[in-house]
């Protein structure tokens, strides 16, 4: 019955396999770039401790923080398995706390007024201060770190998770309303995705500080991770083993924070 | 039947300082099956109306009626189809799933064939095709094939071409009167443009601003099928020129 308008052709959007050959490209060249970098640094740093003949109890050569790696693998494994543990697990306990309460506040501006300025508060508190009260209630274990990282990532989760609940465009959550979708419906089909790429942002900005704020609660708890680790190496001046720890402990961070990069763009095509 | 009732209504809007009268005393009968177009300056409540008659704002008196129900009962039974001036599309939906999502949100029928609809708005072939991917006029034939997905009685449509070229614009007039025929839904359209107020239209109200009230009722007594010729006879500048006369007898009219 409807003449047809305008007969556009589908044929010319671009395919899915020159978009994956692009990305590709560019990948490649990051990894390049980013090794070229490393090793400039390394041999800058090398470089430093011979030519200025910087004694061993100052600062280790890369070669000894390599022999510290390789030498101490077994221990350093370990350590870095706890705290990645603590890690992850106080990640995903955040997250999952963090979208209950956004999804919350999004519900009721009440809640949202009440509760809002009380999580902040919170927030701001030194984790100096609490871990006593945390070490007290939580023993002298992982479950002390694991609430360290809830309790330093929950903030920056829920308020993006909040920001991006909100993003969703006000035409698009009428347009659900006039089909008389439930609150459930336009939450699940339209605000869950839009808020995703806020909840990734979040996500990131707390990954940076997971694996710091895991050890810190194991400095303060004395539990067996890479701070321990690292706080033991240094009181003993076993500088390599010591430096050792923070290389392992930088290329975690990193690898979470490429991880949840990776994450973000499969999930939010 | 589904007949668009307005008894008296107004709407209030309270600001933090003052109290605003965006509608007031609308008492108006759309007929069922009619297509009416609604016209009138900038803040006169146009857009306005159109949600209070969707259920998206409650009115501050009076009533509406909806065939022989209230507008959320319509609303709930999925007899409103609404097109906003941006397509307000799913941008991680492909076409196709953009036109279903209100069938998922029913969950039921009677629901027409979305790959029909698509077609039916000249759109056969993008159907995996991202919103991105398409022109704003593109855009709005999928948002306009969405609102009809359910078999609305009634279509609203808030100024739903006004982001688009006149080449465009035209094109997807004539499109939807075609729709709207067939259909046999009862439409309301929000525009700012006379022309294209006096082309689809069988009654044009005239909406004054400040409290928003109808000024004006206009019948256009052009033949249907409306064809894009007639746009150049003189009995359609006619009544072209009566609505512009309608629009600027309002104090909206710079002084001299």
């Amino acid at each position: 019955m409807a003449r047809a308008v305008a007969e556009p052709d589908a044929r010319l959007l671009p395919g899915r396999y020159a978009e994956a050959q692009e990305r590709l490209a560019a990948l490649r060249r990051a990894i390049v770039f980013a090794v070229l970098l490393m090793g400039t640094l390394l041999l800058v740093w090398a470089g430093i401790i011979a030519a200025l003949d910087v004694p061993h109890y100052m600062a280790p050569s890369p070669q000894a923080v390599w022999g510290a790696l390789t030498g101490e693998w077994a221990v350093l494994s370990k350590a870095l398995g706890f705290t990645l543990r603590s890690t992850l697990a106080g990640m995903a306990l955040a997250l999952v706390l963090a979208l209950v309460l956004a999804a919350l506040f999004t519900f009721s501006d009440l809640l949202s007024r009440a509760f809002l300025p009380l999580i902040v508060i919170l927030r701001t508190a030194p984790i100096l201060a609490i871990a006593p009260l945390l070490i007290m209630i939580f023993g002298r274990g992982q479950a002390t770190s694991v609430a360290v990282v809830v309790m330093v990532s929950v903030v920056p989760l829920m308020v993006n998770a909040a920001r991006g609940f909100r993003s969703a465009p006000a035409n698009v959550v009428e347009l659900m309303h006039v089909c008389g979708a439930s609150w459930w419906q336009t939450f699940q089909k339209v605000r869950l995705p839009f808020a995703a790429p806020y909840v990734f942002t979040g996500i990131r900005m707390a990954a940076a500080g997971a694996v710091l704020s895991a050890m810190l609660a194991e400095w303060l708890s004395g539990a067996p991770g890479l701070g321990t680790l690292i706080l033991e190496a240094s009181s003993f001046r076993r500088l390599p083993l010591m430096w050792a720890g923070v290389v392992i402990s930088m290329a975690a961070s990193v690898s979470l924070y490429v991880v949840t990069v990776q994450l973000e763009r499969k999930m939010t095509r | 039947m589904t007949e668009i009732v307005l008894s008296d209504v107004s709407k209030r809007f309270r600001l933090p300082d003052r109290e605003v009268t965006a509608l007031d005393g609308i008492t108006e009968t759309f007929r069922s099956g009619s297509f009416t177009a609604l016209i009138g300056p900038s803040g006169c409540g146009k857009s306005t109306l159109l949600r209070l008659i969707a259920d998206v704002l409650p009115p501050s008196t009076g009533e509406i009626r909806i065939g022989n129900h209230d507008p959320a009962i319509a609303r709930r039974s999925h007899e409103i189809g609404f097109v906003f001036q941006d397509a307000s599309l799913l941008p991680w939906r492909t076409v196709l799933d953009n036109v279903s999502l209100p069938i998922e949100v029913a969950g039921k029928a009677p629901a027409r064939d979305p790959r029909a609809l698509i077609t039916m708005v000249g759109l056969a072939g993008f159907e995996q095709a991202r919103p991105s991917q398409l022109s704003g006029g593109m855009q709005q034939r999928v948002a306009i094939a969405r609102a009809l997905a359910l078999e609305p009685k009634v279509l609203l449509m808030d100024e739903p071409f006004g982001a688009l070229d006149e080449i465009t614009r035209q094109r997807m007039n004539l499109e939807l009167l075609d729709i709207w025929k067939a259909s046999g839904t009862t439409a309301v359209l929000v525009t700012h443009s006379i022309s294209e107020a006096v082309f689809m239209a069988d009654t044009v109200l005239v909406l004054s601003a400040n409290p928003g009230r109808i000024a004006h009722r206009i019948h256009i007594d052009l033949p249907r099928p409306r064809r894009l010729e007639m746009m150049r006879l003189p009995a359609f500048n006619a009544v072209e020129n009566d609505v512009r006369a309608a629009l600027f007898d309002d104090g909206t009219r710079v002084p001299a």
